[in-house]
């Protein structure tokens, strides 16, 4: 190999440190979601000491998927016994139930919900607790617990629903905003952009705190409501206003590459369309619709991704009964990461497809984000 | 019921500016539209923070009902040393994070710039990855991340979990400088006898500064912005900004933030303005040139 | 010739699978000016940068006065480049951009003080050569095209280097301004005493300007040799046809001073070739008188007559034999006349042509579309 000029070495070489941080920072923890979301954790209980003087042994902490009452013994799990140790292998250890184990002849001959107290303080001797992150196992488990969920899938229609609602009114009123913001005189577009983007500036669950204040049952619109004479609505914790402080929020995500867009098409095709003989509105749908096409896609996927997995605004605007996905998987996340990551997999999958949908086959990643930027 | 409030509040002047405002723009309804449109937008835009500014002048602990004008939760805010400190954490862990991001992300995008087409496409793809990816992911990935690894949460975690999000930012304002750039100029510095060091210093550098700056401000921005992922890299100790007003959403917001945000507002205004009047100038000097 | 000062020893180079430089062997000689010339995709451009150090070759050696130099970096080779679109820094001024290659020196400690001055003494005697007086505060982006490329030439020449290279310097200059900077650049280049190497596309540049030429095609060299060679004497059909504008055709040697073109046997001042060997013979178009039919050695119908400034463009297509040949004359001729073709001994150009393909260099005027 002929050696490379130090030069042309050292150039590329800036990227090396980037290379190893967007491995370990970037790649690295996808994959690991992607492999949790894939996998459960394995918890040994291991039995020691000398269970043939006492044939009963009370486990603690014992739970499995699928137990019943009147499961048979190979619905446990797995368990091993080498003669000295037995040791139960747990699928689910977060839910403390304690359990007899009966032996006859070295095994397990029953295992029954036991919920005596004073026994567990005395036996728990001989209950030890090995390695709790001992190993793990694949399984497609924590999708299928998932989709057989009700609650969970509930949650997940409802965030579809939601963040496809505010993109939806977010587009309507978005578009004919940067349209008009468009026609403006260069100048004055500059300052009014700008003061679409100053709302940014402040903490955006203050502002979402803030319409509590506006549609609260006390709230201002309530008291300007009573003072004309009109009946006090019930607008908090409901979907509606969770979609409108949604569509508060990321109104300016969609402005901005669709204004973009259209700031940069070429004057002379709309005066060719009017010189054509077509009127503003078949130019508006004819003309500068489709060449607004690149903007409004990643508007839409700038305000959709966003509002799918949306944290907070639901807690502060909708209540218990609105939560959506993003507020799901950090509650899940916390008791669970193997069920958390299948489900910040399903988002990421829904995130891609939808991405996919909006900006077609050739989507030019440096679209999306370009609004921004 | 009250989706279909919602539904009617918002859609009916939609639906009546975009049949007036896409008209002959030299029809007056058409103008008249397009400014009642763009009012209605903006009243909706600023309501809120009309209403944060308003009540962090309240004499009552309350930021919907009105009891008085004072100055009373900005003489708070001077005393509260849970929000001074949560703000100090902010802007330390903004400033270092956008600092090493900055310059780390400018190092990296001139490297990923020379690098062959594949291996270029492979990376800059990587790199958009928390971009584009959504910021529960991103905090939940880097948390089992954290676990995997044994780092503890606190300020580091936090600090890289920012500076992780911040570089794709930086990198993708500096490359398109990259690109804008003759290649030339390098190999003419290498030519003149400058080292690949100096070539980088005193001649890339200079011109892709534009991209540098606006990647700094980008990062800042996000960082000071950020909620959801410091959410899960913060650890129990460390609390930003977001973090503490997040916690006083459960617990009930006093005008106190309020009055914070009232002044962080009147900073960034501020600073706006002041980068307006200057503007015209360095546009002049870019005409002239 | 010369001393060398570069030279090339079986340089291949491969870009992205594509042989770009094959084996190629250079000699240059100290102070002269040599131009590379060949089509867009010959390797002119590419052999430039290996001599620069911007671009390793696959094998091959590069010679720096007889010293083996591939693994010097560029900014350690005494060769400064001229870069196509200037490559000027855009951030720094007029004085600025001279002063750079100053500016990276290693300067002794005690010198430094007096350092500044010796630099403003050196630009200044810089804009002076290259006719910039009082430029030095100005932007690069204020200055015109030509004043660009001026302050390009004084950058790569103020480190003194012992080779410059020039890589299509006047490319983008109107045709006036080119004719101007030819001249003033053979004149810097002689008052200065520098080697040139010049890569340009424009045969009339070259031959203008250089002292050896040097025609590339596809990643080998054609031919090498000073301007009136290549020109009068070209070594195969793509030189002759590259260089200037010439009536390529089929002939055989007979013998020894003897040529058969067109079923007619001509005097010629070629010899060295085997009896009837088959041959290519070059005649070039400004070479050919017409004359009326009777007293013309062959016959032809004129196809096409454009005014040209200083001739007449005429193509003439050969009664009795299917070739079009290409005349400039100063008289004009009306389409459809029959004329004689003549041309004498030493015009005609003798090359070894089994394989040339004549299709290629058919004069044959192109219908227009429309019609």
């Amino acid at each position: 190999m002929k050696p490379l000029p130090k030069f042309r070495l050292t150039r590329t070489a800036f990227a090396y440190p980037y290379l190893v941080f967007a491995i370990i920072f970037l790649v690295a923890p996808l994959i690991l979601v992607i492999f949790y979301s894939f996998t459960r954790q394995i918890d040994n209980y291991s039995v020691y000491k000398n269970f043939e003087n006492s044939p009963e042994i009370i486990i603690d902490n014992l739970d499995f998927i699928g137990y019943d009452e009147d499961s048979s013994l190979s619905r446990i799990g797995t368990y091993y016994y080498d003669g000295e140790k037995l040791t139960i292998v747990n699928y689910r250890p977060k839910h403390p139930e304690t359990y007899r184990v009966f032996f006859e002849d070295g095994k397990i001959s029953n295992i029954e919900e036991y919920d005596g107290e004073e026994l567990i303080a005395q036996d728990l001797d001989n209950v030890k607790f090995l390695n709790k992150l001992t190993g793990f196992y694949f399984t497609i488990d924590n999708f299928v617990r998932f989709f057989n969920n009700g609650d969970s899938m509930k949650v997940f229609l409802r965030s579809i629903y939601i963040a496809f609602m505010s993109t939806v009114f977010c587009l309507l009123i978005g578009f004919p905003t940067a349209y008009v913001l468009s026609k403006m005189k260069e100048r004055t577009r500059n300052i009014v952009s700008v003061m679409f983007l100053l709302p940014m500036w402040i903490n955006f669950l203050l502002r979402t705190y803030a319409w509590r204040t506006l549609v609260e049952k006390t709230g201002i619109i309530n008291t300007i409501l009573g003072s004309v004479g009109l009946p006090a609505q019930n607008l908090m914790y409901t979907q509606g206003a969770v979609i409108l402080v949604m569509v508060y929020d990321f109104l300016p995500f969609m402005i901005l590459p669709i204004y973009n867009t259209l700031i940069k098409i070429d004057r002379s095709l709309i005066e060719a369309s009017y010189d054509l003989g077509a009127n503003h509105y078949r130019t508006l749908f004819r003309v500068i619709f489709p060449l607004a096409i690149p903007g409004i896609s990643s508007g839409i996927t700038m305000t959709f991704v966003p509002a799918i997995t949306a944290f907070a605004i639901s807690k502060i605007m909708g209540g218990t009964q609105c939560a959506t996905i993003g507020e799901e998987i950090e509650r899940v996340f916390n008791n669970d990461m193997w069920f958390g990551s299948a489900m910040s997999v399903i988002i990421m999958v829904l995130m891609l497809a939808s991405m996919f949908l909006i900006s077609g086959k050739d989507s030019d990643s440096d679209n999306i984000g370009g609004g921004l930027i | 019921m009250t989706d279909l409030i919602y539904i009617a509040v918002i859609a009916v002047p939609v639906i009546i500016s975009l049949i007036l405002l896409f008209g002959n723009p030299k029809r007056k309804s058409t103008k008249i539209s397009r400014l009642v449109y763009l009012t209605i937008v903006f009243i909706f835009t600023y309501l809120p923070i009309i209403v944060l500014v308003i009540f962090s002048f309240n004499s009552g602990r309350s930021t919907g009902v009105w009891e008085g004008f004072s100055f009373k939760w900005y003489e708070e805010l001077l005393n509260d040393d849970r929000i001074k400190s949560a703000l100090l954490t902010t802007v330390i862990v903004a400033l270092s994070s956008a600092v090493i991001s900055t310059v780390f992300g400018t190092v990296s995008a001139i490297g990923i710039f020379y690098m062959k087409k594949i291996p270029k496409s492979i990376v800059m793809n990587v790199t958009n990855i928390p971009i584009l990816n959504a910021d529960i992911i991103t905090g939940v990935s880097l948390l089992l991340l954290y676990n995997i690894l044994g780092i503890p949460l606190g300020y580091a975690s936090l600090i890289i979990a920012h500076i992780s999000f911040n570089i794709p930012y930086v990198i993708l304002s500096v490359m398109p400088k990259l690109k804008q750039m003759d290649n030339n100029i390098y190999e003419a510095a290498l030519d003149l006898g400058a080292t690949p060091t100096k070539a980088l210093v005193n001649v890339i550098v200079p011109q892709i500064m534009p991209g540098i700056v606006s990647g700094f401000l980008l990062s800042l921005t996000m960082s000071m912005d950020d909620f959801v992922i410091s959410l899960f890299t913060s650890g129990p100790v460390v609390s930003t900004l977001s973090l503490e007003i997040y916690s006083m959403t459960k617990r009930g917001i006093t005008p106190e933030i309020n009055a914070l945000s009232t002044i962080i507002f009147v900073i960034v205004i501020i600073v706006l303005v002041i980068t307006n009047i200057k503007d015209p100038q360095s546009n002049g000097k870019k005409q002239r040139a | 010739m010369a001393e060398s000062i570069i030279r090339l020893e079986n340089i291949s180079v491969a870009l992205g699978g594509e042989q770009i430089l094959k084996n190629l062997n250079l000699n240059i000689g100290d102070k002269e000016f040599v131009t590379l010339l060949g089509p867009s995709g010959c390797g002119k451009t590419t052999t430039l940068r290996i001599i620069g150090g911007f671009q390793r070759q696959d094998s091959g050696n590069v010679f720096f006065a007889n010293e083996i130099i591939n693994d010097l970096p560029p900014y350690k080779r005494n060769v400064n480049t001229v870069f196509q679109k200037y490559a000027l820094f855009p951030h720094l001024t007029v004085f600025g951009n001279i002063a750079y290659g100053l500016r990276m020196q290693k300067v002794p400690k005690e010198e430094r003080k007096t350092r500044e001055k010796e630099i403003k003494k050196r630009v200044e005697e810089m804009l002076a050569l290259v006719n910039l007086r009082g430029f030095e505060n100005r932007d690069i982006s204020s200055l015109s095209g030509g004043q660009q490329q001026r302050v390009a030439i004084a950058r790569a020449l103020i480190n003194k280097p012992h080779v410059l290279l020039l890589d299509e310097p006047l490319g983008a200059l109107d045709l006036k301004l080119r004719k101007e900077m030819q001249i003033e650049l053979k004149n810097i280049q002689i008052k200065t005493g520098i080697t040139f190497i010049y890569v340009t596309h424009d045969q009339e540049e070259a031959l203008t300007m250089s002292d050896i030429v040097v025609v590339m095609k596809g990643g080998e060299i054609q031919q090498i040799g000073t301007p009136q060679d290549i020109y009068n004497e070209p070594k195969n059909a793509f030189v002759a046809d590259f260089i200037g504008e010439s009536n390529i055709l089929p002939g055989v040697m007979l013998e020894d001073y003897r040529v058969e073109i067109c079923g007619r046997l001509f005097e010629c001042v070629d010899k060295g070739f085997e009896d009837n060997e088959k041959v290519g013979v070059v005649v070039r178009p400004e070479d050919i008188e017409i004359k009326p039919e009777k007293e013309g050695f062959l016959h032809g119908v004129v196809k096409s007559c454009v005014f040209k400034g200083v001739h007449y463009e005429m193509t003439v297509e050969q009664v009795n034999y299917p070739y079009t040949w290409l005349v400039h004359s100063t008289d004009a001729a009306d389409i459809g006349d029959r004329v004689g073709i003549c041309f004498y001994p030493n015009d005609i150009h003798v090359m070894k042509g089994e394989d040339i393909d004549y299709s290629v260099f058919s004069n044959v005027p192109e219908e227009d579309e429309e019609e």
